[in-house]
């Protein structure tokens, strides 16, 4: 049981220490629990945008209405999300083949993006067949 | 020296498939070691047989490339890692027959070539009626878990591969069912027109 004085003590000390202060401290300790950031969906990350935008215009094709790119956009979105996966997957992996047992973890990433995309490109051929 | 002609792409000469890219495809999964060519032309094969018709079709050959790479690369690795562990083996194997206090090194040397370790550990086997199979049995037994793991990630990687080819299927049956509908639509409209300027020209008869 601690007594009055180490219960003070602690409490001063842990006024003491209250984390980092700086921005860029604070951006670094942002990061301590962050392994991978594959929970973080593809479409939060601004530096993404620009290639999903990029891929649905090559999927939608150049006269595509907006129910088109809006389907377009959903492959897209998961085929980046997927793309990322294999690239932390490819990176771990080429720096330690020995890693497999961590490989096993990104299978799920791998699953949720392989079907994300595999019934967004039904949903988008469903409406290309409604249309045409 | 001679060039290659460059041959422009066309319709019936479509660039060769290369790996590489465009943001949206994952790059080569290659490892140290492994032979870039190799995985060029499997892609080139593969394309060549499958014929991507459109963007999603491109992106899902080169998911079937990368699926049968990784596959392939799975089994490879599953082989290695029996035969780097395979003195961890001869040295549970022989351990029993032998002074326990030197097995480990034996194993070693033996794995090393070291031709006296080679010599004693033909003759202890011998002598207990064993073979390399017996070795490369306690080796898998040791490596078991590692082993259905690999297992596991490429049949993981083979079952992908099969859906990806029957989505394919799938998308391909969808297009030539719409594809089939424009055409039927244009053959009807080029039936009424048809129909339309011979009634014109029977009532001007």
């Amino acid at each position: 049981m601690t007594s009055a004085a180490q219960h003070e003590a602690n409490r001063s000390n842990a006024r003491a220490s209250t984390g980092p202060r700086t921005t860029a401290g604070r951006a670094i300790s942002a990061r301590n629990a962050r392994r991978h950031g594959l929970n973080l969906p593809v479409l939060r990350d601004p530096a993404l945008a620009d290639e999903i935008a990029a891929l649905a215009r090559e999927i939608a094709g150049p006269r595509a209405g907006a129910r088109r790119f809006e389907l377009a956009c959903r492959i897209a979105a998961a085929q980046i999300d997927l793309v990322r996966v294999r690239r932390a997957r490819h990176e771990l992996f080429s720096g330690n083949p020995a890693a497999i047992a961590r490989l096993a973890a990104f299978d799920r990433y791998e699953r949720r993006a392989l079907s994300r995309r595999k019934f967004a490109i039904r949903e988008f051929d469903a409406a290309t067949g409604d249309n045409g | 020296m001679i060039e290659a002609p460059q041959l422009p792409s066309s319709p019936t000469n479509p660039p060769p498939a290369t790996a590489t890219t465009m943001p949206w495809l994952p790059p080569p999964p290659l490892i140290s070691g492994e032979n870039a060519a190799a995985y060029d032309d499997m892609l080139a094969r593969i394309s060549g047989t499958l014929k991507p018709a459109d963007i999603l079709e491109e992106i899902w050959v080169r998911d079937v490339v990368d699926l049968v790479w990784d596959a392939f690369r799975l089994r490879r690795l599953k082989a290695h890692l029996l035969a780097a562990a395979a003195h961890e083996g001869m040295a549970k194997l022989i351990g029993p027959l032998l002074d326990w206090d030197f097995t480990d090194q034996i194993a070693r040397r033996w794995a090393v070539g070291d031709e006296d370790a080679v010599q004693t550990v033909e003759a202890t086997l011998a002598a207990a009626g064993l073979t390399m199979d017996a070795v490369m049995a306690r080796t898998l037994g040791l490596k078991i878990h590692e082993i259905e793991r690999i297992d596991r990630m490429a049949m993981a990687a083979e079952a992908r591969r099969n859906a990806i080819l029957r989505e394919i299927e799938r998308h391909r049956a969808s297009f030539a069912r719409t594809l089939r509908r424009a055409v039927e639509d244009v053959e009807d409209a080029d039936f009424k027109v048809v129909a339309a300027q011979e009634t014109a020209r029977e009532e001007a008869a």
